[in-house]
């Protein structure tokens, strides 16, 4: 038998129409037998719910979890008709226009006579599922945030007590969690931190603020690293507040690494030997320091009305500003260049100044580091050390002289004094032992020779001696030319005998000089290139002279014998020294225009080639007038 | 032959009295004969030693040479006859000067085969001593 819709009014329907739960009854297959009128809006609103419908089949059903449809099988309905298997609390969504309509699912079986079915009563709890669902969504939402932060955020009591905490990196903990949760914060850490952060927390729920302090770790493994506590009360509950510690380390570092660079740069900048300025990209001072004010005579505050280029000399003004373009340009990394700054009382101070620029990250030039040192001491040390090396390098070249004169006298000594004597020694112990008038008488001749002899080179050597202390010298204006033609007349015979040419190039026409010395000069060099030549050769003689760097160049040149400088040019301007076999020469008179050329500051030098000729060239140091 | 009997005795000397004084001391030398040759220079010398072989005669020549000469100096000689071993083995070599000075002193020592050194003046015994002791 069919149990009746109407049979069931009876007894049910009271119970079925009152209330806010629905409530269906389904057979043993699942048809719909009965539903109340909740029900009816509960599950379908907008269609009449078919009696004869199976209730699994006739609705979609969907999960709460990920609110996707359900199919048939996968509901509680079908699960008890076919499996026989009874679930309670279920919660079920059906679609609405709006979204979905939650739904608590309870079941019982239901037997009366012969008909079996279940009971189904359904509650709407919509607004918690929703709730709930808000309430994992921020959760979620929580999670990602504390994941995303590097800090640690606990949830502590007005007394200090650890409820609850967040962390993205568990390894940040102090502690573990079992021991610090639901301790006070006063038995976990320190005195030095516990007190003020609970002092902390008090005033911060008391005003409704927040509060930061930073503190330095004890713990070992969090060693020496910096922390900043944030203290934000929760206003929801009213005892709670919100701790943030964040790790500061790096932070703390560079702040420090920052405060002690500039430390150290104001120390640099302000105590340096140098003068030292920050300038603006146009030049004007920012900032300088006191040695600066002592190089420029300008007060600090007067150089910040300073523009470089206003106490720049204007000659190095230009080369200045180029570099200074080329450095805010980025072009260089910096330049040192020496120039004179005007000094406050108008004369030039000679400084070297080295600039740089100080760029920001993106490369824009913010301002220029400027460093002066004065160099106006060197500069002018500088100065008297060339001209003192200059004197001393003439007193030097003038005492080199003399030594050598001196060793040359030593020498004369030595080989042109010493070889008479003891020839005449020698002779005077031949006349002593010998008993041959006749040979006695040779001696005495011998001697007599010997004596003219040293008399001759004594004389020679006053000559010279003479001209080492040349006071009484004349000077005149001395014609090359005029000179030339007096020399000639003196070798007009040798110069037709030997069919001799003379050629001149004068362009330098006359000098101021001893007319005795050059003629002296003159004569000895046309002597030599007129007498040491080749027997088959007519000699030729060029005589020039022009202007060098610091004088005249006479420069006497012949087609003559030539000598050999490897070897004798050491001894070529020496005493009584000769150079060619065969012919009679004393060897004096080089040595003699040498002594009177450099007794005046003058030099001779020689180029020569055996068999070609030689050119002697003397160098007058001219006397100002 | 006559000549091969007398002892070859050169004197290279630039000072013209110098020779004839040697001279002189050379002719009052009675021991043995000599033949005396004297030169100017020492190239003058070497052309003679070029054309005239002296090196065969006995007892060997001897050679006095002063260091202080135009063109070639005494220790310049040197070097020339240092390479011809069969003169300086052949003839006996001394060298005759005024000079004193160290750096001659020291030169002396890089001709072993230099006799002596005679320093001038020097007076006729010691030049007779001189002939009379080299072999």
């Amino acid at each position: 038998m069919h149990l009746q819709r109407d049979s069931l009014a009876t007894s049910l329907s009271s119970t079925l129409n009152t209330g806010l739960e629905g409530l269906l009854l389904i057979a043993g297959d699942g048809t719909i037998l009965h539903r109340n009128e909740r029900a009816q809006q509960l599950l379908a609103p907008e269609n009449i719910l078919d009696d004869s419908s199976k209730l699994h089949e006739l609705i979609t059903f969907y999960s709460p979890d990920d609110l996707t449809a359900l199919k048939p099988e996968q509901t509680p309905f079908y699960i008890a008709v076919v499996e026989h298997q009874i679930r309670q609390e279920t919660i079920l969504g059906v679609a609405t226009g709006l979204g979905f309509r939650w739904l608590l699912v309870n079941m019982s079986p239901f037997a009366e006579g012969s008909t079996v079915g279940f009971l189904i009563s359904l509650v709407d709890i919509t607004k918690i599922v929703n709730q709930n669902r808000t309430l994992k969504d921020k959760q979620q939402q929580l999670q990602l945030l504390v994941a995303s932060l590097n800090d640690l955020v606990f949830e502590v009591t007005d007394a200090g007590v650890f409820k609850n905490y967040w962390t993205n990196d568990p390894s940040l903990l102090f502690y573990p969690p079992e021991e610090f949760l639901n301790k006070n914060l006063s038995d976990l850490f320190p005195e030095e931190l516990a007190n003020p952060a609970l002092k902390l927390i008090g005033r911060s729920l008391q005003l409704d603020q927040e509060f930061e302090m930073e503190f330095q770790s004890n713990f070992e493994n969090h060693q020496n690293k910096w922390y900043n506590l944030q203290i934000k009360p929760i206003h929801h509950s009213q005892n709670r507040v919100a701790l943030v510690v964040s790790d500061i380390t790096k932070q703390v570092e560079s702040t420090e690494k920052i405060r002690f660079n500039e430390h150290k740069f104001n120390q640099a900048f302000h105590f340096s030997g140098l003068g030292m300025a920050l300038t603006d990209l146009a030049g004007y001072c920012i900032e300088s320091n006191h040695t600066l004010t002592k190089i420029l005579g300008y007060s600090q505050d007067e150089i910040r009305k300073i523009k470089f280029t206003h106490i720049t000399h204007p000659d190095d003004l230009k080369q200045d500003i180029s570099l200074r373009h080329q450095l805010i340009q980025g072009e260089i990394e910096t330049f040192t260049l020496q120039k004179r700054y005007q000094h406050q009382h108008g004369h030039f101070v000679w400084c070297s100044v080295t600039v740089s620029a100080v760029f920001d990250k993106s490369s824009t030039p913010l301002f220029l580091i400027v460093q002066v040192l004065d160099i106006s001491e060197s500069k002018k040390n500088i100065e008297i050390l060339k001209r003192q090396k200059f004197e001393s390098d003439l007193v030097k070249m003038d005492l080199e002289t003399k030594v050598r004169q001196m060793e040359e006298f030593a020498n004369i000594l030595a080989h042109n004094l010493k070889g008479p004597l003891s020839n005449m020694q020698m002779l005077i112990d031949g006349i002593k032992d010998s008993n041959d008038e006749k040979i006695k008488a040779n001696f005495l001749e011998l001697l007599k020779t010997s004596n003219n002899q040293l008399t001759e080179t004594l004389h020679d050597l006053g000559e010279i001696l003479e001209l080492r202390s040349n006071q009484s010298l004349t000077y005149e204006q001395c014609n090359f030319s005029d000179v030339l033609k007096k020399i000639k007349q003196q070798f007009i015979d040798e110069i037709q005998r030997k069919n001799a040419t003379i050629s001149t190039e004068f362009n330098v026409k006359e000098i101021y000089y001893p007319k005795i010395y050059l003629e002296s000069i003159l004569s000895n060099l046309i002597s030599n290139a007129l007498r040491f030549t080749a027997s088959d050769k007519a000699p030729q003689i060029e005589i020039r002279t022009y202007k060098q760097e610091e004088g005249t160049l006479l420069a006497v040149k012949d087609n003559g014998l030539g000598i050999n400088l490897p070897k004798y040019k050491s001894e070529l301007f020496m005493f009584k020294k000769i150079f060619h076999r065969g012919f009679d020469s004393k060897g004096v008179g080089l040595f003699l225009i040498r002594y009177q050329i450099e007794s005046l500051g003058g030099k001779i030098d020689v180029q020569s080639e055996i068999n070609a000729g030689s050119t002697f060239s003397v160098k007058f140091l001219e006397s100002k007038r | 032959m006559k000549q091969e009997n007398k002892r070859k005795i050169i004197l290279i000397d630039d000072n013209a009295i110098l020779r004839t004084i040697f001279g002189y001391m050379l002719e009052e030398f009675s021991t043995y004969p000599i033949e005396f040759h004297a030169f100017k220079n020492a190239l003058d010398a070497l052309d003679f030693f070029d054309h005239h072989v002296i090196t065969e005669s006995t007892p060997a020549p001897i050679l006095f040479v002063d260091i202080n000469m135009p063109f070639m100096t005494g220790w310049e000689m040197m070097d020339a006859l240092e390479d011809k071993a069969d003169f300086i083995e052949r003839t006996r070599i001394f060298i005759i000067s005024s000079s004193s000075s160290r750096t001659d002193q020291e030169q002396l020592a890089n001709y072993p085969f230099i006799q002596g050194f005679i320093l001038k003046p020097f007076d006729k015994k010691r030049l007779y001593n001189i002939l009379n002791e080299t072999p």
